[in-house]
């Protein structure tokens, strides 16, 4: 049993085949991602009501919730991937967990900078060493840590083995992110409680655009990482023969 | 026209929230931009890969049949 599941893990982490397979999804990933989220900020910007207590402000957390819960996502699953690449040495495990960093980068720099400048109407300023943002500032560092021992190495193995740990270690702060609004006592609101059954935290006519931006946002980084996955092993296998084959099939 | 521009004040909060939304767009287009280029660099990097493998083919077949006829 054990000895199938490596054999399907290492078939379906070859090359060639991870590359036909992201070529079926991206483009469903693509446009679908486009349409959730101009569906959401639609919803969210012009549908949606006017908060009683924060006004049109709070119309900012339909790209600060969404980047900000990408953040931590993508962080697992490039930890995951990191994981996944010491242990069973599956190259395009460390390629995605390559891929994702960046773009976990970039969704904690607008979860940070729409933070800041939602912060400013509601608590009358930009930035608090708050523990919620601080430990959210922590993040977008490992993502930069991360990004700068890989490319500090040159052995392509040891700098994704170096790497790797260093996103296994800064799981650590996941944790400590999600529950921060709850174990200090922070100026940053509480978690917004999503309850599809019962009732949620958020009215329904501002909740539905929240939930779409955030499929939306989730689909985006999943078709980024696939092309960018792509284009990283076309680069290193540049010379194998399925390339060639694959130039031939396009030309 | 004057209901879009009081849609676009936002209750005088348009500055901060077109601000923030400036700033997602551009985190975005470097996301889709950066990953369309990429895509785009590398498949002309195979093209021009593929042009000198033919070029160098052809260059092999000349030079083998010219030392045949000598």
């Amino acid at each position: 049993m054990a000895s199938r599941f490596w054999t399907w893990l290492h078939k379906k982490g070859s090359p060639p085949v991870f590359y036909d397979m992201a070529d079926r999804w991206a483009p469903w990933l693509g446009w679908l991602s486009l349409i959730a989220i101009a569906v959401g900020l639609f919803g969210g910007l012009v549908l949606a009501p006017t908060d009683y207590q924060q006004g049109d402000s709070y119309r900012i957390i339909y790209i600060h919730v969404p980047s900000a819960w990408m953040s931590m996502f993508v962080y697992m699953f490039m930890a995951s991937m990191a994981a996944v690449g010491i242990v069973w040495r599956l190259k395009i495990a460390d390629a995605m967990a390559l891929t994702a960093a960046p773009i976990g980068a970039m969704f904690t720099a607008v979860a940070l900078t729409s933070g800041a400048i939602w912060g400013k109407p509601t608590w009358g300023t930009y930035w608090v060493w708050d523990a919620r943002l601080t430990s959210e500032l922590i993040l977008l560092f490992l993502y930069l840590g991360y990004i700068a021992l890989y490319n500090a190495i040159e052995d392509e193995r040891t700098a994704a083995r170096a790497a790797g740990i260093l996103a296994l270690v800064g799981v650590v702060n996941i944790p400590i992110i999600h529950f921060s609004v709850e174990w200090w006592h922070s100026l940053h609101q509480g978690p917004i409680e999503i309850n599809l059954t019962e009732k949620s935290s958020l009215q329904p006519s501002m909740l539905w655009p929240l939930l779409t931006t955030m499929a939306g946002f989730q689909m985006l980084f999943f078709w980024a990482l696939l092309r960018r996955t792509q284009t990283l092993v076309l680069t290193k296998e540049i010379a194998a023969k399925w390339v060639k084959r694959l130039m031939e099939s396009k030309a | 026209m004057d209901s879009l521009m009081n849609w676009f004040a936002m209750n005088g909060y348009g500055s901060y929230i077109w601000t923030a939304y400036a700033l997602w767009a551009l985190g975005f287009a470097w996301l889709i931009g950066g990953t369309l280029l990429g895509r785009k660099r590398v498949w002309a990097q195979l093209g021009d890969q593929q042009r000198r493998n033919a070029l160098k083919a052809a260059q092999g077949d000349n030079e083998q049949r010219n030392s045949e006829q000598s």
